[in-house]
């Protein structure tokens, strides 16, 4: 009847649950193991699995916060330094990164071949400003804004510059547009001409 | 997930439960979303003007100072819902404050996102280690971590507990950043119109942003109800799949008794 009869294999267990050809009991009175187990066990492994990942996770949150705060508290504490209090501590910043922020003087924007020279003022207190780089689009006269760089002197070397915008929004009026839409005429100039320096950001 | 619907525990728990998350009051929100998302876009994109200073950028902040607020209530609502687990010790409480606080992260992650994409335009940076950015990276963590507390598998009370405490201490940083703009130095504008008085602010711009405001609270709550009712469903189903262990090891154990006998005369 069975020429390739093998008592090992599944299809050698009787299928109706009861004793098989050798007497043994038809169903397994074996300790479970987690492989053969019912639903309630694997549950059991699958919750292990999960509660591995879950507080890995929660492990990698905390890490991330503890960093944060780290970085957060050493750099927003003094996110930047107004020019007037930056320029009273020159001696002690020369060669030092820091933020200095201020307003752009008017008239004293010059492009120049790797960026632009201005002077930025806080205070009544002003200072001279060499930036390499493209600035960006809303940089202009009387803008605020925070400056990435260091002392060399008396002037404030700058490669990154940021805009402080203000929470005052207003709708643009039609001689605004006008002056928005030389500006943007006026803008891709300004890119192209500056790409050498460029990478803001 | 397939086993529970199809024994006959899950089956009588599903008869009492309802087969869609969906009532008269959630197709009411979700019309009433839906229209207004639209609407957003309309006044927002279309009809409000540019502005004078941050040009067709404006159009930005009628997305981040809407889903910002989301947030916000989201996790208010997740605070005071874990301070009434806390009271009263029922289910309804902590599905909750979790169901808020998922969509709460929702929304904050794409308020960072749009709001990093208004930095860029604006600042000219996505990124600066600035107070707001500071406070807002802690407080997006902290609910991460409430949502992956609530992930560890214990008993629900312990989860509730343990995630309602949680949920009531992050609620305090809400405040902290929100202020952050006023209380350090930092690139982040002030605020803009949650919690001033007399917005700087006016015109179409306004309306915009308050159209935008209401349309996402109504949007919230209609997530909310539904992931409400999702996560309620999914009690029900760990129930049952419980309920359905234990039968069958019963099962087994009867059917064992008697074989056993049978083959040992």
């Amino acid at each position: 009847m069975d020429v390739n009869y093998d008592p090992e294999s599944p299809d050698a267990a009787p299928l109706d649950g009861g004793a098989d050809a050798h007497g043994e009991p038809g169903f397994d009175l074996r300790p479970r193991t987690s492989a053969e187990a019912g639903a309630g066990s694997t549950a059991g492994g699958r919750d292990r699995r999960r509660r591995f990942v879950a507080v890995g996770a929660l492990a990698a949150v905390l890490v991330a916060l503890a960093a944060v705060l780290f970085i957060g508290l050493n750099d927003a504490a003094t996110f930047f330094r107004n020019v007037d209090e930056a320029v009273e501590m020159r001696e002690e910043l020369q060669g030092e990164r820091f933020r200095m922020q201020g307003n752009v003087v008017e008239d004293s924007v010059v492009e120049t071949d790797n960026g632009v020279d201005f002077v930025l003022t806080f205070n009544s207190v002003e200072v001279p400003v060499t930036h390499t780089g493209t600035p960006p689009e809303l940089f202009g006269p009387d803008i605020p804004v925070v400056l990435e760089g260091t002392f060399a002197g008396e002037t404030f070397e700058s490669d990154e510059i940021l805009i402080r915008h203000d929470n005052e929004y207003d709708e643009e009026h039609e001689d605004r547009i006008d002056e928005a839409e030389r500006d943007a005429q006026a803008l891709p100039a300004r890119t192209t001409d500056a790409t050498v320096g460029g990478s803001v950001g | 997930m397939n086993p529970p619907a199809t024994n006959p525990a899950a089956q009588a728990a599903a008869a009492g439960a309802p087969s869609t998350t969906g009532s008269t009051a959630t197709r009411v929100l979700g019309v009433i979303s839906l229209v207004g998302i639209a609407a957003v876009a309309v006044f927002g994109l279309l009809i409000s003007p540019p502005d004078a200073e941050l040009g067709e950028t404006i159009r930005i902040l009628y997305l981040h100072v809407p889903t910002v607020s989301s947030a916000y209530l989201a996790f208010v609502v997740t605070a005071v819902a874990s301070v009434a687990y806390l009271w009263k010790r029922t289910e309804f409480w902590d599905l909750l404050a979790a169901s808020s606080a998922e969509i709460g992260v929702l929304f904050f992650a794409l308020t960072i996102f749009d709001g990093m994409m208004w930095g860029k335009v604006t600042w000219g940076v996505f990124w600066r280690w600035e107070p707001r950015l500071v406070t807002t990276t802690v407080l997006l963590l902290t609910y991460i971590g409430y949502l992956v507390v609530r992930s560890i598998p214990s008993d629900p009370r312990t989860r509730g507990t343990l995630s309602a405490a949680i949920g009531i201490m992050a609620v305090v940083n809400i405040p902290i950043t929100h202020k952050a703009v006023d209380w350090w130095r930092g690139l982040h504008q002030g605020g803009t119109v949650l919690g001033t008085v007399d917005p700087e602010m006016s015109g179409t711009q306004l309306f915009s942003t308050y159209l935008a405001l209401t349309v996402f609270m109504v949007l919230f709550v209609w997530l909310l109800i539904h992931r409400f009712r999702v996560a309620w469903l999914a009690e029900r189903a760990a129930d049952a799949g419980i309920s359905e262990a234990i039968s069958r090891r019963r099962h087994e154990a009867t059917l064992g008794g008697g074989s056993v006998g049978g083959v040992n005369p």
